[in-house]
C-alpha cells in the first residue's frame, strides 16, 4: 500500500485500522515532497519538524484512544495566505517574505484541532492575485501533468501538491476562481463554499466580498470533510454566516432522479477549447443515465459579470494593499502591481455601478437556482496553457488566457453561492478537464449530493504523468 | 477635450504623487480604459441598492 495514494477518506480507515502509524504517513509525504517537489515547486515552507511532533502527538493519542475524527493524523497543505503559528506566512509575496505569525487563523485551529497535520505552505500567485502562480519571489509553481503548463491559481501550489501526491488535501481561497481553476487544470477536486461558510480571520484579503477558503482535494468525500472541519460561525468574520449550516456530511454517490440541472445562458454559449466542450457534453450525457434533468436557464448578468468582478475586486485589492502600495511598491511583481493600480483608478461610482449590477445577478442567479438544483458550466475555456502564453484555442478562435481561466468561476464568487470544480476526462494531450458545477444559496448539501454522484460515475484520473512513484 | 489617456494621466497623477511613473500608467492604462468603457456601457440602474460587500452570504441564504 502506497500511503501517498491514499484519500483523506482511505487514509484515516488505514490509521485506525492499525496499517500505518501518523508518524509513517508524515515520514512518506515528507520524503515523496523531497523526491518529487523540486521540479513542480508546489511548497514555499515545509514544515518539516513541527509536523512530525504533531505526528507523534496523534499517534499517542489515538493509541491511548483519543480519536479525534476523521482527519486525526491526516497531514494538509495551506495555501501561504493562510497564517500559521511559528510558520513564515508570506502571501508569496516579497513584503511579508520574513512575516512568522503568532497565531493561527481561524480555519487553522479548527483544522488542527480535528487532528490534522499542517505538513507545509504552498505557492500562491503573489497575494493571490492572478491565476497563473508564476510567482516572482517564489517561483513559478508547474503543473505535474505537463511541467511547461502553469498550475492555474492562484491556489496553484495547493493544486500541484495535491495532483502530485505530495498532500492529500490542501487548502486555497477562492476570490474569483481561486480554487477551481487549479483543481481543474491539475485534475483535483476544488471546493469553493458557501460565502460565509468558512472564517477569513488570520487569512489575507484579496478582496472582502468575494474571498472564501476551501479545500483542495483527490475526492468529493474529502472536500466535504475537510470543510465540515473548519465550518463555523466567527462573529469576528464581519461576512461569516449566522445561521444554520448546509449539512457537510460526506454524501454517498446515489441516482440523480429529480435534480434539475441548468445550462445559464449566454454564459453557456462561450466559445470553448473543442475538447472541453466535448468533455461537458459527455458530463451532461452521464448526469442524465443518472436521471438528472439538463435545460437551459437564462441568467443574462453573466455576460457582463466579469467587468463587474473585476471592478469590485481589483477596487477592493487596492483599498486592502494601500499602505504598501504607498510605502513600497517596487516590492510588486509587475503584474500584480499593475492590477492595484487599477483599482486604484477606479471612481467610487464605477465600484457601486459594479455593485449595482451585482445585485442583478445575485438576482437572476437565484431565479435560477430556484428552478435549478445545480448550474453546470466547464470550469475554464480550455485546459491548462503554457506559461506565457498570452491566448488559448477555442471553437471562435484566441481568446486571452485571463479570461479563458476567470469567465466560468468568478460570476459566483460575486453571488457568493457555492460551486465545485471536478475532473471530468484529459486531453488529447493528456491535460485534465474539468467541470464546474454551482449550488444554490447555502445549498452546499445539494451540490455535494449531485458532484459525488457525478463522480462516481466518471472514470477517475490516473496520477499525473510527470510524479515519478517513490 | 483631454484624450482618454491624458484624462487617466491627470488622475493618476493625483493619486499616486511620487511613486507615479510613465511605465506603472502603461501597464495599467489598457485594462482601466476596457473596464471603464465596459462599464459604461452598462445600462444605469438609478434605484437598484448596491449589493452590500459583507453581507453576500446573508443576502445569498435570504431567498
Amino acid at each position: 500500500m502506497s500511503l501517498t495514494e491514499l484519500t483523506v477518506t482511505a487514509l484515516a480507515a488505514a490509521l485506525r485500522a492499525r496499517q500505518a502509524s501518523v508518524p509513517e504517513v508524515i515520514e512518506a509525504y515528507l520524503a515523496r515532497i523531497a523526491a518529487v517537489d523540486p521540479p513542480i515547486n508546489s511548497f514555499i515552507t515545509v514544515a518539516a519538524d513541527s509536523a512530525r511532533a504533531a505526528a507523534r502527538a496523534a499517534q499517542a493519542e489515538l493509541d491511548g484512544g483519543h480519536d479525534r475524527g476523521p482527519l486525526h493524523g491526516v497531514p494538509i497543505g495551506l495555501k501561504d495566505l493562510i497564517e500559521t503559528a511559528g510558520i513564515r506566512t508570506t502571501g508569496g509575496s516579497k513584503i511579508l517574505a520574513d512575516h512568522v505569525p503568532t497565531e493561527d487563523a481561524v480555519v487553522v485551529a479548527r483544522l488542527k484541532a480535528a487532528g490534522a497535520i499542517v505538513i507545509g505552505k504552498t505557492n500562491t500567485h503573489e497575494f493571490a492575485f492572478g491565476p497563473t502562480t508564476d510567482n516572482p519571489h517564489t517561483g513559478r509553481t508547474r503543473n505535474p501533468w505537463n511541467l511547461e503548463c502553469i498550475p492555474g491559481g492562484s491556489s496553484g501550489g495547493s493544486g500541484a501538491a495535491v495532483a502530485a501526491r505530495l498532500a492529500p488535501a490542501a487548502l486555497g481561497t477562492d476570490t474569483g476562481g481561486s480554487i477551481r481553476v487549479p483543481a481543474a487544470l491539475c485534475g483535483t477536486v476544488g471546493y469553493k463554499p458557501s460565502y460565509g461558510l468558512s472564517s477569513r480571520r488570520g487569512v489575507f484579503s484579496l478582496a472582502w466580498s468575494t474571498d472564501t477558503v476551501g479545500p483542495l482535494t483527490r475526492s468529493v468525500a474529502d472536500a466535504a470533510l475537510i470543510t465540515r472541519a473548519m465550518a463555523g460561525y466567527d462573529a469576528e468574520d464581519p461576512g461569516s454566516w449566522p445561521g444554520a449550516h448546509p449539512d457537510l456530511t460526506p454524501p454517498r454517490a446515489g441516482r440523480l432522479d429529480g435534480v434539475r440541472v441548468g445550462i445559464p445562458q449566454p454564459l453557456g454559449q462561450t466559445p470553448l477549447h473543442p475538447e472541453v466542450g466535448e468533455a461537458i457534453e459527455r458530463a451532461i450525457v452521464t448526469l442524465q443515465q443518472l436521471g438528472a434533468t439538463v435545460e437551459d436557464v437564462e441568467i443574462p448578468a453573466t455576460a457582463t459579470a466579469f467587468d463587474v468582478w473585476t471592478t469590485i475586486v481589483f477596487s477592493e485589492a487596492a483599498t486592502y494593499h494601500e499602505r504598501w502600495l504607498k510605502e513600497r511598491p517596487q516590492d510588486y511583481g509587475p503584474d500584480v502591481l499593475y492590477k492595484l493600480d487599477v483599482g486604484q483608478m477606479l471612481l467610487a461610482t464605477e465600484y457601486l455601478k459594479a455593485q449595482q449590477h451585482r445585485a442583478v445577478l445575485v438576482a437572476q442567479c437565484r431565479a435560477a437556482l430556484q428552478r435549478c438544483t445545480v448550474l453546470l458550466t466547464p470550469t475554464t475555456t480550455a485546459p491548462a496553457p503554457r506559461f506565457n502564453q498570452d491566448t488559448v484555442q477555442t471553437t471562435a478562435g484566441p481568446r486571452t488566457t485571463r479570461d479563458a481561466l476567470l469567465a466560468f468561476p468568478c460570476p459566483f464568487n460575486l453571488c457568493g453561492f457555492p460551486a465545485l470544480s471536478l475532473p471530468c476526462g484529459l486531453s488529447s494531450e493528456g491535460l485534465p478537464l474539468a467541470v464546474h458545477l454551482v449550488g444554490g444559496p447555502m445549498g452546499d448539501d445539494a451540490l455535494l449530493r449531485v458532484a459525488a454522484a457525478l463522480e462516481s460515475a466518471l472514470s477517475p484520473l490516473p496520477a499525473p504523468t510527470h510524479t515519478p512513484q517513490t | 477635450m483631454l484624450s482618454e489617456t491624458e484624462a487617466l494621466a491627470a488622475q493618476v497623477k493625483l493619486l499616486l504623487d511620487q511613486t507615479w511613473s510613465p511605465e506603472r500608467l502603461a501597464l495599467a492604462a489598457p485594462v482601466i480604459h476596457r473596464v471603464r468603457r465596459n462599464l459604461a456601457a452598462l445600462p444605469a440602474l438609478g434605484d437598484v441598492h448596491p449589493a452590500v460587500a459583507y453581507n453576500m452570504g446573508k443576502d445569498a441564504a435570504q431567498s
